[in-house]
């Protein structure tokens, strides 16, 4: 027990402004060995954050450990005193985040921001010490051609080079234990996969201790030697990641391992030959209007020559990193941007170019749900209010618009008390079901789905697909399904359009992709996806 | 039932955002008796402001004269207690005209693309004049008045909240509810004031608070240099102007209402931040949440 890098015993971290000891936090316990990796794995709201800041003493206001205790190698953090967390972060304990960009100083390059942990916590060394060790640290997380990355910017590496530079500020003072919370959450899914391999190698290299959390079952496949599963501040279950993966002793445990995407593989359908939508070598190209003052700018297009038809009852999918096209290719078929070339075809009318006011009539046949539910809802409108608005506009009187809105609530799967109240009032979940029935209000040919599971939690995620599912079926509703997760994609989607910079790089039926994709790039893809040789064994099985 | 158990329970909710925002209540207490004092000026203990006594010049306060007299024999207190009507008159006044137009101004420019970069250029251009400046070239073209005074104050303001409105305008456009209302077809008149108007009035609220305590400093500066309002009407600034030469025979005549000045100012500026904190809906959230 000894060589435990961390050892949290019976640790409850309770709200403090509360006199009846509300905590968030209660009883959890877990350790992190040398050398090992430890998921900690929840929904949001399991406390798996919570635990981990206090771990390194960055609590929000508001909240504190109430009993227990947290030791890093030994050393009891409850109770530390303020300078010496201060000494412990970056010297014994260090934790990346999410968001890398945000972490780091947008006026600094970012060689000079891991220099200067140097500075603080080692003022004896030399000017060239500092640059060499910098360099080192550089390669070390494999960043490419490390003398000249570390005299840039944030904003010039892309979203892996970020959180590389993140995990080096982290190990710059060879930490014994690591902290992640999330860090690949915010990746594409080829840089998840490398973060994850330089995440393990460096486990293995230096004999770091790493407690890494997340939300995915896929990435504990791929990297966990234990799991600690969590739900409303408490452990659920907790042991090898073996066991937890393969024998589940929680119906809770069971049930977030099958919410993982992917691991049922869709039925083949039959889906009607009425076309309801042809999109013909549709680009797009940002920035050509120039402002009063200032010449055009020109840029790489975002788009180009994309072809696509969607038919009747049909589910497709389309995936891509992100800057692939996916999200303008949506927002153009919306026409919430308007198209540089191409045409769209609804039927036998072109939408691609057309004025706002005459494509006002024609928008009711394409709807659109968006990937963040907390912000696609008016916060001051009531449900009832956003429910009616579709059908209002296309002329249904107010009684029929409110019988419709009660019945759109129904078909999702939610009561009529929720027409006099507020977005807020609901779980993501619930609100993503209401911006769903508000697609849905003026009876729509077509939905687009620009990511509109991303932002669930796995479990409330299957439910939302789950629904889509059945209204294709029950209304015969053809859905454009964007989204960066390959997994989803193809639980749900009859035919999948892979994008990568712009272009289309491969079409097809979902198995047939799967199966045998014939590009490079496809294949990529789904070699990244985390737990893929789980989720296959788990299938056979 | 249900009605008495939303009254307690709302009562509840106003008592608990008074008790975790001080400051508003201290804004909204010290604001209240200035409109108070405004009102009931004539019952407190006031005579005529504009009476004057030759033979009372600057005398000491007293049980009759609270503050003492200024230089024409006129009776401090009462003069400063009227002049509070016309400081909160031209603050009030000047918010909320620079609100209204410019919020129209602001969504205008906000939602029509061809018209923003015109629009904001002229707005740059009447920034470029210094607020004081303008004031005093409007009040010498059209004459010291109450009226003409607003106007002069509101002018310069209108920029200010034009360019807010515009920026929360632009951010509001981007969220998901309004892309959602435009492709249901929204028409863009119902688009604005269903949905964007609704999501941008808290901030430009708050900056109207700031709005009406530089009126109240602008309008106290304009008759201090004395091209305010008419010295027959006291306002808190004249008052100041007209004893600027007593300052040392009778320093009550500055020091008086240059703490009056002050203090609502004072009290208007915390008030707004308080609302701030009230309206932002992270902050909201947060709270929400604690409970």
């Amino acid at each position: 027990m000894i060589d435990d890098v961390l050892s949290i015993e019976h640790l409850t971290v309770a709200i403090t402004a509360s006199s009846q000891g509300k905590t968030v936090v209660s009883d959890v316990s877990l350790s992190v060995g040398r050398k090992e990796i430890v998921c900690v794995v929840g929904e949001s709201g399991s406390g798996k954050s919570v635990t981990s800041f206090s771990i390194m003493g960055i609590l929000s206001y508001g909240l504190a450990p109430a009993t227990g205790s947290i030791k890093l190698l030994g050393e009891e953090l409850i109770g530390a005193s303020a300078t010496r967390m201060r000494k412990l972060r970056g010297l014994r304990m260090a934790m990346i985040f999410q968001e890398p960009m945000t972490a780091l100083n947008p006026v600094m390059t970012v060689g000079d921001q891991i220099a200067e942990i140097f500075r603080y916590h080692r003022p004896e060394m030399s000017a060239s010490d500092v640059r060499l060790r910098v360099r080192s640290l550089a390669e070390d997380v494999r960043l490419p051609d490390p003398a000249n990355i570390v005299r840039r910017y944030p904003h010039q590496l892309s979203g892996g080079q970020r959180q590389r530079i993140m995990i080096a500020m982290a190990l710059a003072l060879e930490p014994a234990l690591l902290i992640a919370d999330e860090p690949t959450t915010a990746l594409d899914v080829t840089t998840q996969k490398q973060i994850l391999e330089l995440i393990c190698d460096l486990v293995a290299r230096r004999g770091i201790g790493v407690l890494f959390i997340t939300h995915d079952f896929g990435v504990v496949a791929e990297i966990a030697d234990r799991v600690v599963v969590m739900r409303s501040g408490s452990v659920v279950e907790s042991g090898s990641a073996h066991d937890v993966l393969t024998q589940p002793q929680q119906a809770y445990t069971r049930s977030l391992i099958d919410a993982v995407p992917g691991s049922k593989l869709p039925k083949a359908r039959d889906v009607a030959d009425h076309v309801v939508l042809r999109v013909e070598n549709l680009s797009k190209t940002y920035g050509d209007s120039s402002g009063l003052f200032g010449p055009a700018h020109n840029t790489a297009p975002a788009l180009l020559n994309a072809s696509l038809s969607l038919r009747k009852g049909e589910i497709l999918g389309i995936v891509g990193e992100s800057g692939s096209g996916k999200s303008t290719l949506a927002r153009c078929i919306c026409r919430l941007q308007t198209p540089s070339s191409g045409d769209i075809w609804l039927g036998d009318i072109n939408i691609a170019r057309m004025h706002e006011n005459k494509l006002r009539n024609y928008r009711k046949a394409i709807q659109v749900v968006f990937q963040d539910p907390n912000r696609s809802l008016n916060p001051r409108l009531r449900i009832g209010e956003t429910l009616v608005e579709g059908a209002r506009n296309f002329g249904a009187s107010a009684r029929v618009a409110s019988e419709r809105s009660r019945r759109l609530l129904d078909l999702v799967g939610l009561d009529d008390s929720a027409l006099d109240r507020f977005p807020h009032q609901f779980s993501g979940g619930q609100r993503q079901r209401i911006c769903i029935a508000r697609a849905l209000a003026s009876e729509p040919d077509i939905l687009v789905a620009d990511e509109a599971v991303s932002a669930l939690d796995v479990s409330v995620q299957a439910q939302v697909i789950e629904l889509l599912e059945d209204l294709r079926q029950r209304l015969g509703l053809a859905i454009i399904f964007i989204t960066h997760d390959l997994r989803v994609a193809g639980q749900l989607c009859d035919r999948l359009i892979v994008m990568q910079s712009g272009r289309i790089v491969e079409q097809g039926p979902t198995g047939r992709l799967f199966d045998s994709p014939s590009e490079t790039y496809t294949r990529e893809l789904l070699a990244a996806a985390p737990g893929r040789e789980f989720l296959a064994s788990a299938r056979k099985a | 039932m249900s009605t008495v158990v939303a009254n307690s329970t709302s009562f509840r909710s106003t008592v608990s955002i008074m008790r975790r925002h001080p400051g508003l209540v201290f804004g909204l207490v010290v604001v209240a008796a200035m409109v108070l004092l405004a009102i009931a000026a004539p019952w407190l203990h006031t005579l005529d402001p504009t009476l004057i006594r030759p033979r009372m010049r600057l005398k000491p306060p007293s049980s009759e004269f609270w503050f003492g007299t200024d230089a024409s024999g006129r009776d401090l207190w009462s003069r400063i207690a009227y002049g509070s009507r016309i400081s909160l008159i031209v603050g009030a006044s000047v918010a909320s005209a620079s609100l209204v137009i410019g919020l129209v101004i602001g969504m205008i420019a906000g939602a029509i693309r061809k018209l923003d970069g015109i629009i904001m250029r002229i707005m740059d251009g009447v920034m470029a004049i210094p607020a004081i400046l303008l004031a005093i070239m409007v009040v010498s073209l059209f004459g010291a008045a109450l009226q003409t005074v607003i106007i002069a104050i509101t002018l310069p303001e209108i920029p200010r909240v034009v360019r807010l409105t515009r920026s929360v305008v632009l951010t509001v456009r981007g969220e998901a509810y309004v892309e959602a209302a435009i492709s249901m077809g929204t028409p863009t008149q119902i688009l604005m004031i269903r949905h964007i108007l609704p999501n941008i009035l808290a901030p430009v609220i708050v900056q109207a608070t700031f709005t009406a305590s530089a009126a109240i400093l602008i309008e106290a500066s304009l008759s201090f240099l004395g091209i305010g309002t008419p010295s027959e009407i006291p306002s808190w600034g004249n008052i100041m102007a007209d004893g600027r030469n007593y300052f040392q025979m009778a320093p009550q005549l500055i020091i008086a209402p240059g703490l009056l000045v002050a203090l609502t100012v004072l009290a208007v500026n915390i008030l707004g931040d308080g609302l701030r904190d009230l309206l932002d809906p992270r902050l909201a959230k947060s709270v929400g949440d604690a409970r």
